[in-house]
Order: structure tokens, then sequence, then C-alpha cells
């Protein structure tokens, strides 16, 4: 993890309609689907840095969801902290990945998507509601039938929603699934280096922080 | 040959037995650096006075329940339940660490009764690595934070740590009963969460500055001890502002998470 410097290109959409951000970074500012990156403006004395959590890598930088209640305009200068985490691993060939983000916009899951695709792979949507996708991306909607179908799976969901998930009875078909299944933890970061404890979640096996033991973690790590 | 004169320490605290000499005007606020290796990674170490651990409680603490971090303009919240593995443990996992710190470090303390306090102060006599103790006394009353003090008094110089926002009264009380500075803390907030709920915790940010500044100005009135004062600086001004309101020492907070080298780049003059 290191510190370099980042440009606010412009400010777009993402492909579900929110706010989004055009970075343009050092190379390896984020590189893997499931990354993310914290920033503040340089000289801007923000209170703290925010979680930006890309919707599109790009070669010279990527496009991240618009962090709620900040005020940086084209043309400003981040400091950036980044990449955190591991990332997803998915297959480096093929497969057949279901990827699903549960009560937050897929938008974060759209590089992953984009990975999938590239390596020729079969992807399935698990959608919770209707979304604009590429046309070789299939659309499902019944979790168990996609779970067993699948050799990879991809969640995205928010510490809170975590817990919640794991009493979702149309979730519970994941458990058998866990040994396949990948999960991005979202949850506030304060620090992002492990010191602050505002990211600790009680693990399986011991407690973890997000920011530096995820925020991907192996499916079966975190169910409790 | 003339030996080059080494600049004047900015704080020398004393119990008569072991002393804490900073030569540089900075801490961390406690938690905001962690044990010491991690601290690596956000500051260079050398350019503060001295070094603050997490607090410290005697037996181990779990983290609160999420949400644990809550955003607003110009301040954030901080509910984290200070988790930590205990204080004999913490000593043996990083004691080492400490000792090998290019600065001094100053074990904080959370304490609850003067029993306890007494004990985990006695734990700490010994520990060579460990210079000074700040002790985290809460929200007590005058004669609750003279008790938690006097309990701790013993070969370690010690500063009573209590939030901003507490009664001049208490900080007096503390630095009669034998504190030998005192520090002035994150004060103490809450914010609603999305759905409604209430969170009560720690509150850092620039919009904390003008409290702490405030504070500062009525405490240096009136204490015969040295104060180390932080609270939303985020610049080489507030830090200059601070010291000459009379803070001997300017403690940072979210600063070290963001550009801490726009104020540790700066050495701010005193009063
Ligand atoms: S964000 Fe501070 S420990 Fe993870």
């Amino acid at each position: 993890m290191r510190r370099t410097k980042a440009l606010v290109a412009a400010i777009t959409t993402t492909p579900g309609g929110q706010a989004a951000l055009r970075l343009k970074t050092a190379a390896g500012a984020i590189s893997a689907p499931g990354q993310v990156c914290l920033a503040c403006r340089t000289g801007g004395g923000d209170p703290l840095r925010h979680t930006l959590l890309p919707v599109a890598l790009h070669p010279d930088g990527f496009t991240c969801a618009h962090p709620d209640g900040v005020r940086w305009f084209p043309g400003d200068e981040l400091d950036l902290l980044g990449p955190l985490g591991r990332g997803f691993h998915p297959p480096a060939h093929g497969g057949r990945w279901l990827l699903a983000a549960v009560g937050l916009p897929f938008d974060t899951q759209l590089p992953l998507l984009h990975m999938g695709l590239g390596r020729h792979a079969e992807v399935a949507v698990l959608a919770e509601a209707p979304m604009l996708l590429p046309p070789e991306v299939e659309v499902v909607n019944q979790l168990d039938l996609a779970a067993d179908w699948a050799d990879y799976i991809a969640l995205a969901v928010s510490m809170e929603g975590l817990r919640q998930l794991e009493t979702d009875t149309a979730y519970k078909a994941l458990k058998p699934h866990a040994a396949i299944a990948e999960v991005l933890l979202l949850t506030p970061l304060a620090c992002g280096r492990g010191v602050c404890a505002a990211c600790a979640l009680e693990g399986r096996r011991h407690r973890i922080r997000a920011c530096t033991d995820g925020l991907v973690f192996p499916l079966a790590e975190v169910l409790t | 040959m003339i030996e080059a004169s080494r600049p004047a320490p900015i704080l020398e605290l004393t119990s008569g037995k072991r002393d804490i000499v900073l030569q540089r005007p900075w801490v961390n606020a406690p938690g905001f650096l962690g044990f010491a290796g991690e601290a690596r990674e956000c500051v260079d170490i050398e350019r503060l006075g001295a070094f603050v651990t997490p607090p410290l409680s005697l037996l181990p603490r779990t983290p609160a329940r999420p949400p644990r971090l809550l955003a607003a303009e110009g301040s954030f919240l901080l509910h984290t339940g200070h988790p930590n593995p205990g204080l004999p443990a913490a000593l043996r996992e990083h004691r080492r660490a400490w000792s090998d710190l290019p600065v001094p470090v100053i074990a904080h303390l959370l304490l609850q009764t003067p029993d306890e306090a007494a004990a985990m102060a006695a734990q700490i006599e010994g520990v060579e690595a460990i210079a000074a103790l700040e002790l985290g006394l809460g929200e007590v009353g005058a004669s609750q934070a003279a008790a938690l003090v006097r309990a701790c008094a013993g070969e370690v110089p010690l500063i009573a740590y209590l939030p901003l926002g507490t009664p001049v009264e208490v900080f007096a009380a503390a630095a009669e009963a034998g504190a030998q500075a005192v520090s002035i803390g994150a004060p103490r907030g809450a914010l609603p969460t999305p759905s409604g709920a209430l969170v009560r915790g720690r509150q850092y940010g620039p919009a904390v500055f003008p409290l702490a500044l405030q504070a500062v100005l009525q405490l240096a009135e009136t204490l015969p001890v040295p104060i180390l004062a932080g609270g939303g600086v985020y610049g080489p001004a507030q830090a200059q502002a601070l010291r000459q309101a009379g803070a001997a020492v300017v403690v940072l907070d979210g600063v070290l998470w963001t550009e801490p080298e726009r104020v540790l780049g700066s050495e701010p003059a005193g009063d």
C-alpha cells in the first residue's frame, strides 16, 4: 500500500446511474477488482480519507462511485492511499461465474464482470433490480439454482448486510458453496492501515480487519 | 572545541524518580498510530515528541458493535470500543518494539476504578520501555479524577487525560492529585445513523478546533501544569494557535491518516 497522487478528470455517472468520478492515477493504483483506495483532496483538510470504490478500471486510472459528502471538482488533486486489500481471485480462464451485490448497487461488481467476460467465463448476475448489462451476461433470480450452476461466486455486501444475509433463507443456499465463494465486505474505513478498529470483524477463526485483511474474504472465513 | 548546544526540550516531566523529555511539540492521539509497527506506515515517528499507545484496559476488550464510524460536516465520530488485548498481553507483545522506538513511549490507560488503576500502574513500574502514563479518566467528577490519579502515583510521570468539555475544576483536581501534566482528549458526541439510531462516540475533525482552542485558553489561565492539546489540527496555523494559547504539546489525530506532513513538517512557536 502506498500514497500517490491522482487527478479528478471528470464527474460522470456509473452505468447504474449513480454519480461517479473519473480519476487519472499512477499505474497500479488499483490492480484487481475488489480493491479500493482511500483519498483526500491534497491540502484540503478533509477530516478523513474517503473510500473510493471502482466501478470501471482504465489503463490510466479508474472510475469510482462518488463518495457521499465530498466536494471534489475536475482538476482537483487527490492524495490516494492504496490499493487496499487483495481483491477478488476468480479463475484465470473460463468457468461459470455468479456475481451478486446484496443490498448495494451492482456497479461495485462491474470491474469483476468485465474481467469475467475478458477471460471467456460464462457470467451470471443475481439481479435485485432491473439493470443494463452486456447481452452475453445472464440475469438470474433464483440463487439456489444459480449457486448449483456456478463454479465461482463473488458477492458484495455491507458489514451489516452480512449478518442479515446469514439469517436470510434465500442466502442459506450459499452455505454449501462457501468454498467457491468470495465476498467483498463494504464497511466505513477510517485509517485504512489496521490501527483504528473501525472495520474490525469477528471472523470464524480470529478477529480480522477489513482494511488490511480484506476487503475481499473467502466466504467461509466470515460466515459464523 | 565548542559543542553545538542541543535545543531546549519542549516538555520535561518528572515524578522525582523517572522523567520523560519531549524534544518535539507533537504527540499522536491514543489509538491513531496503532501499537507501533503500523505507526511507521503512517508517519515518520522521529518527528513526534513521543509515541502514545492505543488505549489499554486491564482486561482484553472486543470491538463495539457497528456502526463504529459516522461522518458529519467537518467532523467524524468514532465508536470502536477501544479493542485491545489487555495491558499484560500488550506489554508482552509490544514492549520490545516500544523500546526500539526513537522517541519516548507514553502508555494510555483506560481507567475505571482506583483499584484497577493501581493494579495497572503497578504492572508498568518496572517497564523501562514506558516513560510516562496517560491516564484516560473518562467522564468523571473532580473527586473521582483525583482518586484515580492518586491510585497511579509511583515512579512514572502521569498525564491526566480528560475529554474536551470537562469542567476546569476536574482538570485542576487531577493536577492537584499529582498529575504532572494534563491532556485534552476528544470530546464526546452523538450522531444519528441512516436508520435514526443514535451512536455516541469520540468526535474528531476540523469542526472540533474552535472548542479545543477555547479550552486551552481557559485551562492555561488556571492550571499550574503543562497542557497537551489537540482536536481538529489539520495544518500548521492551528497548531501554532494552540501553542500560542498555552499548549506545550499538540496532539494530532485525524491528520495522521490524511496528510501528516502538513503539520509534522512545521515546528510551531510557543507562547
Ligand atoms: S479502517 Fe482502521 S483498522 Fe481498518
